[in-house]
């Protein structure tokens, strides 16, 4: 028999869940509840598609793409309604991970504005040709180069020094 | 890979700034523990159930479906082509596939119908220039005017406000459902809220329908969506939006309503002019396949309506009725208020047992079936909504699930204390031999 949809789509959810919510967590710069309020409209919008729309050539990246998108829209009518869900264990620094940078990173992307946060993630997060994260956010190739250019600058700024020796360690 | 694009900041591939911005990117996305994971899917599940019920809602009201699209067909998937209204609710546009990586087989009927409409190739400087002859007089921007298609979106200025204004050309696929007469019916009130709503028949058997309502169907902002919808009777469809906004989807009101009225917009749909462009559609693949039918073993709405009231206890009105392929709704009044049930009636949900059962109250009848009660507020309720439900399944996979609420609509307030059934006459319905034979059938 045929596996069922729910069967299918439990299989990418648990495989892809993880990574959309960290994905999800950098959009947000960091506000967890609001990245999994994304993440579970993204799965759900998943789930609606799944099996009906025409074949999704590749349901991971397009997922990445609904979630920016799930998440842009949710900028824009921001003050409308947040609920936070749940609660997901605070978490302790990793080995080898700097806390003030991972700070000093969010705190960063926190004062970029929604679209160029967006663009930051899907450039240097999900390693995204302009071209794709044009056709993700509905822009142009230019306006992402644009904003990436400004995204750049600001982040280059405020992590100034910090980065650069985290990635020479 | 980035691009090589010419310009001085972004031509080469990441270096420098750019390598050491990802590196902490990565180390940063990676240190959030996903521990919470299971949950999310479990959540992600429910939302996606939801959509679908939503929906199939629209299936069955094709101009809430095109409501909650908003301006379908714009962005580049058409209100009926593959997604459909209905099934493109949830996204802002229609997945494109990925090249490179489809699967070598034979295009599905579907995929066909969605490769015939991509063929449209209209010049949107056409399509502009009948928008801009059958309005009145004020300034205009569309966008892409040197494209092809079989839409054109454009902002329009009558020095009162800019407004969004899109037209959208399909062939229809005929019948009655959300691809076929469905557009050009008015949705019910259950599900999403408009000012005013008409439709009827026009001299020569064309069809038409206009909307006043709202962007969002739940209103969560105040942009309004005025909509004409012209169905052919040879199956054309013309589809024409306006916004009071410049744009859609987030930009700020800039007027009280949008530009046209809906004398107005009936004149741009039923206009001459738009028959040279219609002949242009490609011709959609004949098919046999309803896109809104059934999945295996599902009832029709009209066989749940007819079972859900058979269940009823005595002494209910019925105010509204609706449903479409597994699931269906009615309205009733026991004369204490209005009182929306919904149900739904789901072969082969085995697979999601665990995320629907795995936690409440739940209760296993000595015949294998779970039950689950739940008494909560509404999700889209309005003020002081609840929302009861009984969620039951047989240890086959067959599920019914059934949900009364205390108010004759989503998003409405709620009319009377508790819903019109208690939860002991939820579960009797949702309980009963009925339904399964009714999808055996």
């Amino acid at each position: 028999m045929r596996k069922s949809r729910a069967d299918e789509f439990l299989e990418f959810a648990s495989a892809r869940t993880g990574h959309l919510f960290r994905s999800a967590c950098l959009l947000t710069s960091g506000d967890t509840h609001l990245a999994e309020d994304l993440t579970q409209e993204t799965l759900g919008r998943m789930y609606a598609m799944w099996g009906r729309m025409a074949r999704i050539g590749n349901p991971a990246a397009y997922a990445q793409t609904v979630l920016v998108r799930t998440f842009l829209s949710h900028q824009r009518r921001r003050s409308a309604t947040e609920r936070p869900l749940g609660e997901l264990p605070d978490r302790a620094p990793e080995n080898g991970e700097d806390p003030a940078l991972r700070i000093a990173l969010l705190d960063a992307l926190a004062g970029l504005a929604p679209k160029d946060r967006a663009v930051v993630v899907l450039r240097y997060w999900e390693d995204r040709s302009i071209e794709e994260t044009a056709d993700a956010l509905h822009v142009s190739s230019a306006a992402v180069r644009t904003r990436s250019v400004r995204a750049l600058a600001k982040l280059r700024q405020r992590l100034g020094g910090n980065i650069a020796e985290f990635a020479t360690r | 890979m980035p691009q090589n694009e010419g310009s001085q900041h972004d031509d080469a591939p990441h270096e420098g700034f750019e390598e050491e911005l990802g590196a902490v990117l990565r180390s940063t996305g990676e240190g959030f523990s996903t521990d919470g994971r299971r949950e999310l899917v479990a959540g992600g599940l429910t939302r996606g159930k939801r959509r679908l019920v939503r929906r199939r809602l629209a299936v069955t009201g094709g101009a809430l479906a095109l409501a909650a699209v908003g301006i379908g067909g714009v962005y580049g998937g058409s209100v009926l082509g593959t997604g459909g209204p209905a099934k493109a609710a949830g996204v802002a546009a229609a997945p494109k596939p990925t090249s490179g990586t489809a699967k070598p087989t034979e295009p599905s009927l579907e995929e066909k119908r969605r490769l015939a409409m991509q063929q449209a190739e209209i010049p949107v400087k056409d399509i502009a220039a009948v928008i801009q002859a059958n309005t009145p007089v004020g300034q205009w921007q569309f966008e892409g005017l040197d494209g092809k298609g079989q839409s054109a979106l454009g902002v329009y200025d009558d020095g009162d406000g800019k407004a969004a204004v899109s037209v959208g050309l399909y062939r229809s696929a005929g019948g009655a459902g959300e691809a076929g007469g469905g557009q050009v019916e008015c949705p019910s009130r259950v599900h999403v809220d408009f000012d005013k709503c008409t439709t009827g028949r026009l001299p020569g058997g064309d069809r038409l329908m206009v909307i006043q309502g709202y962007e969002y169907p739940d209103r969560r902002e105040d942009t309004k969506n005025w909509r004409a919808v012209l169905l052919t009777k040879d199956g054309f469809v013309v589809d024409a939006s306006e916004y009071n906004a410049p744009a859609q989807k987030g930009a700020a009101v800039s007027r009280e309503n949008p530009p046209f009225t809906a004398t107005q917009l009936k004149a741009l749909v039923t206009s001459d002019d738009w028959r040279p462009l219609l002949e242009q559609l490609p011709k959609v693949p004949k098919t046999d396949v309803d896109p809104g039918a059934a999945r295996p073993g599902e009832a029709s709405g009209p066989e749940i309506q007819t079972t859900l009231r058979s269940l009823l206890p005595k002494g209910l009105r019925v105010k509204d009725k609706g449903g479409d392929y597994g699931y269906g709704f009615l309205v009733l009044d026991d004369g204490k208020g209005q009182s929306l049930v919904e149900i739904n009636v789901q072969p082969n949900m085995g697979g999601a047992l665990g995320d629907l059962f795995g936690s409440g109250d739940v209760t296993t009848l000595p015949d294998g079936r779970k039950v689950k009660v739940t008494q909560g507020f509404a999700e889209k309720g309005g003020s002081g909504v609840v929302s009861w439900g009984v969620d039951t399944m047989t240890p086959e996979g067959f599920r019914v699930v059934i949900s009364s609420m205390n108010a004759g609509g989503h998003r409405q307030d709620a009319t009377r204390d508790k819903p019109a059934l208690t939860i002991e006459q939820l579960k009797a319905i949702a309980l009963s031999p009925k339904w399964q034979k009714a999808s055996a059938k």
